[in-house]
């Protein structure tokens, strides 16, 4: 079974660089960057965005396994 | 990705605290479920600063735990009975926002204006617990204290690329009296399957810090290996857990909010720590209005006058001070010998 580099250095990128007090944007605010966060994932298909009985009903339906993240913007 | 469903959770409001249960330190945890609510397995480690996380966490070793838990789903239900421990006991509220020191948060974040200021950050539940034992007149026990304690606790330095594969084995330690060796991959701890660092942290967080034994079955060399750790009283202060975010409110509660680090300036006094910094604000000052500067050489605190570090002094006043009452402080300023005393929160 693969899973793309992509996949899992998009998974992995956010902490390295949060760990090191990296931010997307240096000029946003926090509630600005969690927000764009937020929109950013609305429109990826990859990611359901904080709502667990969505993915757990798509994840029932499918007969998945769910991979749940816990990362907020720092 | 096609093999999961993906979820990003942003906040710890509202999360029931009874099926997610993790090491509240990380910025990054990661938890492998059934949509039963069965863990499979979980991943997201760290045991430095910032600049080691990439000692703990890799591509490489995210890889190793979806490949795990993708045959530990294949097996499910009929492997049941190997998740039972990998969900948490009850927890003292099953939400955040239900602690005392959060009731000021709701269950949901306010996205109007006040994101930031409505979230839950997961180390807050951490916090949370203890004020509320220190609330309650208790101490804070070294399972409340020392949390997920890393391998390195009994002796161990798992590879962060590879599920639970033993790099490095201390000698003299329970993992090297256990007879773990260096090439080992632990696939078992306690029971349950090890998907990562992670779940092995998690067998070592449930484990009391009076001892007990650990079973483990390890693969080495293409066959399977059965080993026993065998932890004493006291193994869980190995752990240094002043990396932790939450060691900030820990420093506000034991040590008035003075930060201690090793004196590394040639002169140091036999406790060889010294004050960094004494917060000045809030109850982050209560050290610095109490007498504590910048600079302070330690002479004793609490009664400690060895060598000892910041993680040592903090257990011991949390060991044996409650609420309210006093530590004393010896240091060294400009060549004076000066004392002052301040209480605990």
């Amino acid at each position: 079974m693969k899973f793309s580099k992509t996949f899992l250095f998009t998974v992995l990128a956010t902490a390295l660089f949060a760990e090191s007090g990296f931010t997307a944007d240096g000029k946003k605010t926090r509630d600005e960057q969690v927000i764009e966060d937020r929109e950013d994932l609305k429109n990826d298909d990859a990611w359901i965005y904080n709502d667990l009985e969505t993915a757990k009903t798509a994840a029932r339906d499918a007969g998945k396994p769910m991979m749940i993240v816990f990362r907020c913007i720092p | 990705m096609d093999e999961f469903v993906c979820l990003r959770m942003i906040q710890m409001n509202g999360v029931d605290l009874v099926q997610f249960q993790f090491d509240y330190d990380m910025s990054f945890a990661v938890i492998f479920m059934n949509p039963d609510g069965t863990i499979y397995g979980r991943y997201g480690t760290r045991n430095s600063k910032p600049e080691g996380a990439e000692n703990n966490i890799s591509i490489e070793g995210m890889r190793s735990a979806l490949e795990a838990t993708l045959a530990l789903h294949k097996g499910y239900p009929a492997n049941a009975e190997l998740f039972a421990a990998k969900k948490g006991g009850s927890p003292s509220y099953p939400t955040a926002e239900q602690y005392p020191k959060m009731k000021d948060y709701t269950p949901k974040i306010n996205y109007g204006n006040q994101v930031a200021k409505s979230c839950i950050h997961c180390h807050q539940i951490h916090d949370a617990e203890r004020q509320m034992l220190r609330d309650a007149g208790k101490l804070i026990p070294d399972e409340i204290l020392h949390l997920y304690p890393m391998p390195q606790s009994v002796g161990i330095e798992l590879d962060p690329k590879k599920r639970a594969s033993v790099s490095k084995v201390e000698p003299n330690s329970p993992a090297a009296a256990a007879g773990v060796k260096p090439g080992d991959e632990i696939l078992f701890a306690g029971g349950q399957p090890l998907v990562s660092v992670a779940d092995f942290q998690w067998v070592l967080n449930a484990t009391p810090a009076s001892g007990a034994t650990i079973p483990l079955k390890a693969r080495r060399a293409g066959k399977a290996e059965a080993l026993v750790l065998s932890l004493v009283d006291g193994w869980r202060k190995k752990a240094d857990f002043t990396w932790r975010v939450s060691t900030w409110d820990l420093r506000r509660i034991a040590l008035g909010g003075m930060i201690l680090l090793p004196d590394e300036s040639g002169n140091a006094t036999p406790t060889g720590i010294y004050v960094k910094n004494a917060g000045k604000y809030g109850n982050h000052a209560v050290a610095r209005k109490a007498g504590a500067r910048p600079d302070d050489k330690i002479v004793e605190i609490a009664g400690i006058s060895g060598a000892t570090t910041e993680a040592e002094v903090i257990s011991k006043i949390l060991d044996a001070t409650k609420k309210g009452e006093p530590v004393t402080v010896k240091v060294k300023r400009g060549g004076k010998l000066i004392e002052y005393s301040y209480k605990t929160q």
